[in-house]
């Protein structure tokens, strides 16, 4: 018997196209200090990074201030930036980083943060079906909802999302797996199974 | 309601856009300097001299480990190799040879351990044969 997990692993994801040379192309006139590779890179990338700080923070002032901390922090990064070989992944890692860096800093503060359930307020569905989908999506524990959102919507492969959120290939399968059990189980049931 | 129909629905989503001020906070708030990057750094985050030294270091191993080759000829001797060596040296001065005869045996004794199959001078050993033979 052989198990398949190729079909499974990859073909579920969005591939997206990426100009990868082009964006090495704008990190090096970052590094050099060039203002509009800064301005292009945030055409490119804003709205990308918005979405994967939309799943994590699900409120939409926190995830603009995810994004605005991500470029902030890759303007002062300098030489470094030479370095980058696939910028699209470096750049969701980076704000992963700094959205774990910023929980943390809360916990360690002995805050407690009340998560805030902001219906319809980070994903507005298209068509009335899709309704019980976004709720149901924010029904998922964060890091269950945020490979949901860069495997299906960003288009990364689960390879990419172990990266870019420090966890193996198969924990990032994993996951995902685990969301879409949940997603059917909330939108298969009565109301969709949702509060 | 199967797993495709899941990840079609959610691709349904519209996912709304960051916000116009947006842009104009993050060019407002970074701090983009021009600068001079170092030929140094540019070389060190290069792909191409990257590979190139790894190249270079799994070469200079390939080569050194390679039996023939002058870099393991050249390398250190082995233990095997210098015991060998010590012993000659005890027994040139146990049977009373010259300083400058039993540093040559052993230098040869060295020599010849560093190409694999030889493991031992068979020169020295006749000599050796030859001076107990001269004594009896």
């Amino acid at each position: 018997m052989t198990i398949s997990l190729r079909p499974f692993v990859f073909a579920s994801g969005v591939p997206r196209v990426r100009d990868d040379r082009r964006d090495r192309e704008l990190l090096a006139g970052l590094a050099s200090g060039r203002r509009e590779a800064l301005g292009e890179l945030y055409d490119r990338h804003a709205a990308s990074l918005f979405r994967h700080g939309l799943a994590l923070t699900r409120r939409r002032p926190d995830a603009e201030d995810l994004v605005q901390a991500v470029f902030v922090k890759l303007s002062a990064t300098g030489a470094e930036l030479l370095g980058v070989r696939k910028p699209a992944s470096y750049l969701h890692r980076m704000l992963h980083t700094t959205w774990m860096d910023a929980r943390r800093r809360v916990i360690t503060g002995e805050r407690v943060v009340e998560q805030v359930k902001a219906d319809g307020e980070w994903a507005r569905p298209a068509f009335e079906a899709s309704i019980d989908v976004a709720r149901a999506l924010d029904e998922l524990p964060e890091e269950q909802r945020e490979v949901v959102v860069l495997h299906i919507v960003e288009g990364f492969s689960f390879r990419e999302v172990g990266r870019l959120t420090g966890v193996s290939l198969f924990t990032a399968a994993g996951r995902y797996r685990l969301a879409v059990g949940r997603l059917r189980n909330l939108l298969g049931s009565p109301r969709g199974g949702l509060k | 309601m199967n797993s495709t129909e899941v990840e079609r629905r959610l691709r349904q989503i519209t996912w709304p856009e960051p916000s116009s001020e947006l842009r104009a906070r993050v060019l407002a708030e970074s701090t983009v300097r021009p600068q001079l990057i170092a030929w140094s750094d540019r070389l060190w985050f290069s792909r191409t001299w990257r590979l190139s030294m790894t190249a270079l270091v799994i070469a200079v191993f390939t080569i050194r480990a390679w039996p023939g080759s002058p870099a393991a000829a050249s390398s250190d001797p082995s233990p095997q190799a210098l015991a060998d060596a010590q012993a000659i040296e005890e027994t040139g001065r146990d049977i009373g040879l010259p300083g400058a005869v039993i540093a040559s045996l052993a230098r040869r004794a060295l020599g010849q351990s560093r190409l694999r199959g030889m493991t031992f001078n068979a020169s020295a050993i006749q000599f050796f044969d030859q001076e107990e033979t001269r004594r009896d």
